[in-house]
């Protein structure tokens, strides 16, 4: 017995994990969702989700070998990003583009700022707004379904997204929510199908990778913050647009969202709000309100962590500086 | 507590001293400012005078002069009519997706559209910003009474504002003719 | 001081927005297109230039209590002729600079320059360092208007260089300026410090690059 006794804080449980065992299972967790997008969208999805891993994958390893780091592809991280960031972009994309938006998610998001765990706001979102605010006209040329599983007309569902037909005139007539919820309708690469996310969304569960709590809770406050502003049809409002991709897969980034339980209701409500109060209120050009308000509830992090410290029994909770 | 001790003369020099030259700053710098303007006014006020004519005859070529009509019309910015009778130029301007969209339109002695310019620089860059050009606002040669031209995909708040701009100064036309002598 | 070493002092070691971060509002609205930013630099150095040379020329006779105000009625006077000026004879200048030729007035660059150099100095070496100050902030803005042009309209002084639509339009948008300022500054950093000049990074005045010539620091 003559090691020396090895000190460590809480806890001290350890289990088999690791993070690329957590990046396994998100990327498991999102075929489903990759699935769909073939199906609807045509081969040419898997092309873009293709460019946009390699290139996201290619970026990190070139920048661990220019600044003499370990290579930090192995955690699969930066694969899951580049999944998320093509999820958000039509099939239509030009393939230069895709690779612009992972150099930002990358390097300037991730890897600028410190690397994995360090990042400020969930790379592929961040690299998805820079990218709209730069190839706007590419972004906003949305793909639209192939063939369809239910009896919809193709025809029908090519004008307008849901977003863009529940703002409009004839309203909600024209939408159904089982196509809705299967995916049968215009968008951006990964978002259409709630069906295929929420299935990604209980195997996560299942893992314990990710809590229910905050898609349940952003889903939810989604729902009842739309239905408080005058929404008269928030079923067929949460099943649109990229709501479930976002509540399921970068809601829920442990880095970028609170520790305690607590936070994250907080944290949840907060996109719920802003999501509704965007996708309503902010005017027909700025529709999709879930980037914007998962990258806003980012930044309030560090004060929502600050403000639902747990207290070791006994204390008193010390106010700091946010970080 | 110097200050206490010093004699009552001092402190008024010391007092007067900031205002004097300040003063005398002021007024160099006065007299050098009026002197410059004195020699550019003249200038600047010809420039500018060429340069919204170069426009007006920009839209309606074989104009002999122009001369401004008063008019209180709601979104009209002028209204210049030509002397010998070609037609005329009248400037709206527009609510776009981002802010203002000056429009101007080159009407003939009918009230048939010659041609109109648009800014949409301010719009939404390759989206917007593409109902300022000729590809679009050249749809509009040739309307008259109230004109239509098809809205682009996916700018349609921007066409719309210049479409609406459009038949302001179409309107605008209306009241222009019946007042006339 | 020696006339060259004040040039090179506003250039490089004390360049104004990059090492001093003074100035740095007309840098980022006027560093879309290299025209602009060129226009911009020498308009505000004739500013710097004449305004120094003035406020040395009068620095034993302003009192310190009502200096900042005498400074301001000089560096006012002087870009308000400069607009007359310019409008008169360079209009083109004017609809490029927009409002931002008049707030001139309240460039860091001008009154800092007056504070820490002009009021100090002869009048002759305040006037060159007006000169190399201008120099500074005209190099800068041409470095970040190149950036944000190339990548972001595809142009260079108007000359398209990469084919249409081929434009990441973000960089001409102000995130695109903070993005690229924030990149030279630590280019020219990294460049200085590895020509050996000790570039201290603690706040306050240890790591204040205008070290040298401000008049706080006994």
């Amino acid at each position: 017995m003559n090691k020396t006794p090895s000190i460590a804080s809480s806890p001290h449980i350890s289990a088999a994990g690791s993070t690329a065992t957590i990046m396994l299972d998100v990327l498991i967790a999102l075929l489903p969702a990759f699935a769909a997008s073939i199906f609807y969208f045509g081969l040419r999805a898997a092309l873009v989700t293709g460019v946009c891993v390699a290139s996201c994958v290619g970026f990190e390893a070139l920048w661990c070998l220019l600044n003499k780091k370990p290579l930090a592809i192995k955690d699969l991280s930066a694969a899951v990003t580049g999944v998320l960031l093509a999820f958000n972009l039509p099939a239509s994309i030009p393939l230069w583009q895709a690779v612009v938006g992972s150099l930002v998610a990358i390097i300037v998001i991730k890897q600028l700022f410190g690397g994995i765990g360090c990042n400020f706001v969930n790379p592929a979102l961040a690299g998805r707004v820079v990218m709209a605010l730069s190839f706007t006209g590419a972004m906003v040329n949305y793909s639209y379904p192939l063939r369809t599983l239910t009896s919809a007309s193709l025809d029908a569902l090519s004008s307008a997204t849901p977003l863009a037909v529940l703002a409009s005139e004839e309203g909600a007539s024209s939408l159904s929510a089982l196509s809705l919820f299967l995916g049968e309708h215009g968008g951006v690469l990964g978002e259409t199908s709630c069906a295929a996310l929420l299935l990604g969304g209980i195997y996560l569960c299942g893992r314990g990778v990710i809590k229910p709590l905050i898609p349940l809770c952003y889903i939810g406050s989604t729902f009842i913050f739309s239905w408080m502003f005058g929404n008269e049809h928030p079923l067929l409002f949460i099943l649109s647009g990229g709501l479930f991709l976002g509540a399921i897969f970068m809601a829920t980034d442990y880095v970028t969202s609170p520790y305690t339980a607590k936070g994250k209701l907080i944290y949840a409500l907060g996109c719920g709000l802003l999501t509704a109060l965007i996708r309503m209120f902010a005017g027909s050009g700025s529709g999709e309100g879930v980037s914007y308000s998962i990258l806003l509830m980012n930044l309030v992090v560090p004060y929502i962590n600050d403000l639902t410290r747990s207290k070791p029994y006994g204390t008193e909770v010390q106010r700091n500086e946010a970080r | 507590m110097r200050q206490d001790k010093k004699a009552p003369a001092e402190s008024t020099a010391e007092f007067l001293r900031p205002v004097l030259v300040l003063s005398a700053i002021c007024l160099a710098a006065s007299a050098l400012l009026g002197l410059t303007n004195s020699l550019t006014a003249p200038i600047i006020e010809a420039a500018e005078l060429a340069e919204a004519d170069r426009t007006r005859r920009e839209l309606l070529p074989e104009a002999e002069e122009f001369e401004e009509i008063e008019i209180e019309l709601e979104g009209i910015d002028s209204v210049y009519a030509d002397t010998g009778g070609e037609g005329y130029v009248i400037s709206v301007t527009g609510r776009g997706y981002k802010g203002d969209v000056p429009v101007t339109v080159g009407l003939d002695s009918e009230g048939v559209i010659v041609g109109v310019s648009a800014d949409a620089s301010g719009e939404t860059a390759t989206v917007g910003s593409r109902a300022g050009e000729a590809a679009f606002t050249d749809g509009f040669k040739g309307q008259s009474g109230s004109a239509e031209v098809d809205v682009l995909t996916g700018a349609s708040v921007s066409s719309r504002a210049v479409i609406n701009a459009v038949n302001q100064a179409l309107a605008a036309y209306e009241e222009v003719k019946e007042g006339s002598v | 001081m020696k006339k060259t070493q004040l040039i090179k002092n506003g250039l490089f070691d004390e360049n104004p927005v990059l090492r001093l971060v003074i100035g740095t509002c007309p840098t980022l609205a006027i560093s879309t297109t290299v025209l602009g930013g060129f226009g911009m630099g020498l308009a505000a150095t004739f500013v710097l230039i004449c305004s120094n040379a003035v406020i040395s020329a009068l620095r034993r006779l302003i009192p310190d209590k009502v200096r900042i105000p005498a400074y301001i009625t000089v560096i006012a006077s002087f870009v308000t002729i400069l607009q007359m000026l310019v409008k008169a004879f360079v209009p083109a200048l004017d609809g490029m600079l927009g409002i931002y030729l008049p707030l001139i007035v309240v460039n860091c660059i001008i009154l800092g320059r007056a504070e820490m150099f002009a009021s100090k100095n002869p009048v002759l070496d305040s006037a060159v360092d007006g000169l190399g100050m201008g120099l500074g902030f005209t190099l800068a803005l041409i470095v970040m208007a190149s950036i944000r042009e190339i990548i972001g309209s595809g142009t260079w002084l108007g000359l398209r260089l990469i084919p249409e639509g081929y434009g990441i339009s973000i960089m001409t948008t102000p995130p695109g300026g903070f993005f690229t300022f924030g990149i030279v500054m630590a280019l020219l950093t990294a460049l200085l410090s590895k020509r050996g000049k000790k570039c201290a990074s603690g706040a306050g005045c240890e790591g204040c690059a205008a070290r040298e010539s401000c008049g706080e620091v006994k």
